[in-house]
């Protein structure tokens, strides 16, 4: 942690007391302060557990918040919301916290004012994607694998990457039309060394590319947000974050998650804040942060998302069946991952022209 | 206060012994359960600490392989499901760079394992497979509740032990403490004054002895009791007796503590209080509140206290004599008041008696000083008159009756001067003149007055002097050749056969002192035996006839033993009737033979007036003496006497005439009549003085007057007179008088 937080934060807690200070002496008189949080997130991040920290708030200091979430659904919309000024928080993937901290969208955290963060799993916390300039850009606030998933009722668990590949699944086929993560799978799926995925020669994008195109000709449907239940009829393997499979099950399927031989990559979803946030708003939205990564509120978020909670405390609240579920423990799981990194915009652009060349 | 709190909740020796037990029981078992728990507490921890070792080295095993495979949500289930056994407490897995990456605890996961491990005592680590480490504490709750099982038995076990105790100890004690009732018992009959002797007895050998004792003091005090009793009741006869007593003295008695409140009193007390007098009473209400102030203060110096005071009017007394004294131990004080208000009355009486007595002492004092002075004034001229017409030259016939008239003017003179003693003597005014004399001459001076008288009865009259007798003594030569003159004489008087010899020795010698005792025999008519202790009384002659026969008014020895015992002598006589009789009396007188000496030193060099150059001188050569005298007879007396005695005489009829003759002639003495017109003897005296330059030598005044009372002499010396001469005087006495002022004068004849 960077020192200057506890005295950035030792100068924001008065602040904020002084500025809140008339609503929090006339509280038993007046009514309740309304703040609201404008929050642009991703789907099942904020609404089920939104209750507990609207009551804390009110509690601890009498200020009724309210929440209110935008879907997002990538770093476009992210970048939007946060340049016209609708979102005081956004919940952007690993690789996409450099990109808005270089536009100067996003403003460091206060890790001080959110010590559950030191509860994040060292495997995400070692790979430091989120301090930056010694500053911290983001809490890790949940996980997932981007990879194969599978319908038990068709195909018995696939071990490798090559299922996707296979003729006799052409066309029912699903995966992303998510660009990058696309071709870090085939990178694995061509055993290119998983260090090398976020800095690809052109070589092995080159590889990737023909490599994606076969691919592409399997493919019988691109999600956007996730696998979606709607699509399980003419599909019976593919690709998903996770929550897909979720939502299937949910709705009475049998599908499946697995982390092929080759490995897979994992996105670390974080809360960030905006860089134009009402100074008003700081203390509480890192209140929100630490609400939102606690240990407690994590496992509700993978029992609502099947993601991996950040906070390793989070499977004391689950049940064995929700850890076996979600792989809260499954050491072939997070373990085997490979966490993304921020790409330069130079590779960025590379990585994505590939994907449109060979999805073309 | 704790012995009151333990009085109250252990009344009695049966409940202390009860509690003694109970309170040993609950000690020794609180003292066993506590060495079972110490012993069983060191046995606990020592199995705690190996299962500690054991525990934390399982855990360590089991968190190997999830560490190596950095799956730590797995971390934290084995460590929540090691401390869900409830055999620890806390569990947390530290990386190798000292971070906790894993806790029981999750705040303090992140921190380092030095900021958070507990202390050293608590903690056991097991290092989990290079790494890192894990470190646990351990719940003591399976040894506390070991430990509270054996407290809980131990109490337990107490009360089953009390509980068992009780009844056992309860009738014991009762057997102990019973026959102590029984004492306490009969003690309080005792108190009730109920001695019956009561025969206590107990197993128990102490008890008994005590039990016994009671009985054996018991038979004791009764008949102790009934001494008491007939000691009380006397003592109660006494008390009354002496109120009874005290009620009958006639004087006020009370009795008051210290602080003054009365505490008894008599019915005189009462009755002077006017019945106020109630037990409790402050006396400062009934007597003077001072009185009671001051007998305080007496009392606090430890004396008694009496005093003379005044007490309020209406109760019959008015003054008093109050005396108290503190009473032993400081009990208070008693008091006395002596009603004196009889006395009082009496003593002023007799205070105003006195003053009435002293008044008329005083003005007889004043008439017999008149009276003598008249008398003497003319006595002085029958006398000098007579003698100077004897000397003049008569016929026998003249001579006879000349003589008769001095005679009688001499014996009229003694009994005056007999009356002017006995006068002073009664008042108390006698004074002494003590001078530096010469004994064996003042002797022969009185024998040489008396020796006519011998010669007219033809009695030899011897004298008789010790040669060891002193010179000079210290004394009043007047009085004693007054005394010898009265004695002799009176020898004289009763003896017409045979002899008077007087006899005058050293009885005595001392250092410095001389008694000088005096023997006057005759051969007269002595004194009957039963009249000796008649003889020296005032007015009282042994035989009337003798009055009749020899004259005297009986007051002459009263005189003389009045005059010896003033001059600190005794007198006596031995007589045989018929045969005559031995008047003797003894002096005690002081040697004053050096300041004789120097007198008369004084006396040679002193420088003389008019010293004679021609041992012829003529008329107007002679020494000039100044007589101030109004009476004319006295005058020309006086004038005779100076030009017998060689000397001139300058006469003034008063004192202004006597101050303008001095300051004209210039006279070598002055003889000053005291009662003069114009001026009298004392201020022309003053005024002579006074006319004198500073330093100049004033020739002797000497004071001539008739007033011879006690202490005149003394009086005219302390105005300024050199010397004084009482009239009437005899020639003799003029010229010793003269010739002592001015040696040039004549000597007189035999002095």
């Amino acid at each position: 942690m960077s020192s200057p937080s506890p005295l950035l934060a030792a100068f924001l807690i008065p602040v904020w007391m002084l500025l809140y200070s008339p609503m929090l002496e006339a509280a038993d008189e007046a009514p309740l302060h309304k703040v609201q949080i404008a929050i642009h997130a991703w789907e099942g991040y904020v609404e089920p557990y939104a209750p507990g920290f609207i009551a804390a708030m009110r509690e601890r200091h009498h200020i009724e918040v309210e929440l209110v979430r935008t879907s997002a659904t990538g770093l476009d919309s992210f970048r939007s919301h946060l340049r016209d000024h609708s979102a005081d928080l956004v919940s952007p993937a690993n690789d996409l916290l450099r990109t808005l901290k270089d536009e100067g969208l996003i403003r460091p955290l206060e890790t001080a004012l959110v010590p559950n963060l030191a509860q994040v799993n060292p495997i995400i916390l070692d790979n430091g994607y989120f301090r930056i300039d010694g500053h911290t850009w983001g809490a890790p606030f949940t996980y997932g694998p981007y990879a194969l998933a599978y319908n038990r009722a068709k195909l018995a668990k696939p071990t490798s990457y090559e299922v996707l590949w296979d003729e006799r699944w052409k066309g029912r086929v699903s995966v992303s039309n998510y660009d990058t993560a696309n071709i870090y799978l085939v990178a694995l799926a061509l055993h290119i060394p998983a260090s090398d995925l976020f800095r690809l020669s052109d070589a092995q994008l080159a590889r990737i590319e023909v490599k994606l195109r076969e691919l592409h000709a399997q493919v019988g449907h691109y999600w956007s947000d996730n696998l979606e239940p709607d699509s399980v009829k003419t599909i019976d393997v593919g690709t998903d974050w996770g929550i897909g499979v979720h939502l299937i099950n949910s709705k009475g399927g049998d599908w499946a998650m697995t982390v092929p031989a080759e490995g897979a990559t994992a996105w670390v979803d974080n809360w960030a804040i905006s860089s134009a946030i009402d100074p008003a708003k700081l203390l509480l939205v890192h209140e929100f942060i630490d609400y939102q990564i606690s240990a407690r509120v994590e496992a509700e978020v993978a029992r609502h998302t099947s993601y991996g909670p950040a906070n390793i405390y989070a499977t004391r609240f689950l049940t064995v069946a929700e850890k076996l579920d979600y792989h809260i423990t499954d050491a072939d799981y997070l373990g085997r991952l490979t966490i993304w990194q921020p790409l330069d915009a130079a590779t960025l652009a590379r990585y994505q022209a590939a994907w449109k060349r060979a999805t073309r | 206060m704790k012995a009151g709190l333990l009085a109250r909740l252990l009344p009695s020796l049966h409940h202390r012994i009860l509690a003694l037990v109970m309170v040993t029981v609950v000690l020794v078992t609180v003292a066993l359960t506590a060495l079972q728990l110490v012993t069983t507490q060191r046995a606990l921890s020592r199995n705690l600490a190996e299962k500690q070792q054991l525990l934390a080295h399982h855990l360590a095993d089991n968190l190997a392989v999830p560490l190596a495979e950095r799956n730590y949500p797995r971390v934290v289930e084995l460590i929540d499901s090691a401390v869900a056994t409830g055999d620890l407490s806390s569990a947390t897995v530290v990386d190798q760079r000292g971070r906790v990456v894993a806790s029981s605890a999750p705040e303090l996961t992140g921190r380092s394992f030095e900021e958070v491990s507990p202390p050293v005592s608590d903690l056991v680590t097991a290092p989990i497979a290079g790494q890192g480490l894990v470190g646990i504490t351990s719940r003591a709750a399976a040894s506390d509740a070991l430990l509270g099982t054996i407290l809980v038995g131990a109490v337990l076990a107490s009360a089953v032990v009390i509980l068992t105790l009780l009844p056992i100890v309860h009738r014991l004690s009762r057997g102990l403490t019973r026959p102590l009732d029984q004492a306490v018992h009969a003690a309080r009959r005792m108190a009730r004054g109920q001695f019956a002797v009561v025969e206590l007895r107990s197993p128990i050998r102490e008890i008994d002895a005590l039990t016994t004792a009671l009985s054996e003091a018991a038979r004791q005090l009764g008949e102790g009791h009934g001494l008491l009793v007939q000691a009380r009741d006397q003592l109660h006869t006494q008390v009354a007796f002496q109120q009874r007593l005290i009620d009958t003295i006639p004087v006020p008695v009370f009795h008051c503590d210290g602080a003054g409140l009365l505490q008894g009193c008599n019915d005189a007390f009462t009755r002077l209080v006017g019945g106020g007098a109630a037990a409790g009473r402050p006396v400062w209400e009934m007597l003077p509140a001072e009185l009671w102030e001051r007998f305080v203060a007496a009392h606090a110096a430890g004396g008694v206290f009496t005093c003379e005071t005044g007490l309020p009017a209406g109760n019959g007394l008015q003054f008093a004599i109050f005396t108290a004294a503190p009473l032993p131990a400081g009990a208070g004080h008693i008091g006395v008041i002596f009603d004196i208000t009889a006395r009082k009355e009496a003593e002023e009486a007799l205070a105003r008696t006195r003053d009435e007595a002293i008044e008329n002492s005083r003005l007889k004092s004043s008439f017999l000083a008149t009276v003598s002075h008249e008398i003497r004034t003319p006595m002085n001229g029958i006398i000098g008159l007579s003698e100077l017409l004897l000397e003049s030259g008569v016929d026998a016939m003249q001579r006879e009756c000349v003589e008769g008239v001095l005679t009688s003017g001499q014996e009229l003179l003694r009994v005056i001067n007999d009356l002017l003693d006995f006068s002073k003597m009664e008042a108390g005014r006698f004074r002494l003149d003590l001078t530096d004399i010469d004994l064996a001459q003042v002797v022969r001076d009185a024998m040489t007055v008396l020796s006519p008288a011998a010669k007219s009865k033809a009695l030899p009259l011897r004298v008789v002097i010790d040669p060891e007798l002193p010179r000079l003594l210290r004394a009043d030569g007047g009085r004693i050749r007054q005394v010898l003159l009265n004695l002799v004489g009176n020898s004289l008087k009763f003896t017409d056969q045979g002899s008077v010899e007087v006899r005058v020795a050293a009885a005595a010698a001392g250092q410095g002192r001389v008694t000088v005792r005096c023997e006057v025999q005759d051969t007269g008519i002595g004194i009957a035996e039963a009249d000796l202790g008649k003889l020296f009384r005032p007015f009282v002659q042994v035989d009337g006839s003798y009055s009749r026969r020899h004259g005297g008014t009986g007051m002459g020895l009263s005189i003389v033993k009045n005059l010896v015992e003033l001059m600190g002598g005794a007198i006596g006589v031995v007589s045989t009737p018929g045969s005559g009789s031995t008047f003797w009396f003894e002096l005690p007188l002081r040697r004053s033979e050096a300041a004789t000496m120097l007198i008369a030193a004084l006396r040679e060099a002193a420088p003389r007036v008019n010293t004679a150059v021609d041992p012829t001188p003529t008329a107007s050569a002679l020494p000039l003496v100044l007589l101030a005298e109004d009476d004319l007879v006295n005058r020309t007396l006086a004038v005779a006497r100076l030009v017998r005695l060689g000397l001139r005489a300058s006469c003034a009829a008063d004192g202004r005439q006597a101050v303008a003759r001095f300051t004209d002639e210039r006279p070598v003495l002055v003889l000053m009549d005291v009662h003069m017109p114009e001026l009298d003897g004392i201020a022309a005296m003053r005024e002579i003085r006074a006319s004198l330059p500073a330093g100049a030598i004033c020739p002797p005044i000497v004071a001539l007057t008739a007033n011879a009372m006690v202490g005149d002499h003394e009086r005219f010396l302390q105005l300024g007179f050199d010397d004084y001469l009482a009239k009437p005087y005899t020639q003799v006495q003029f010229a010793k008088l003269v010739h002592k002022w001015v040696p040039e004068s004549q000597p007189v004849a035999g002095g």
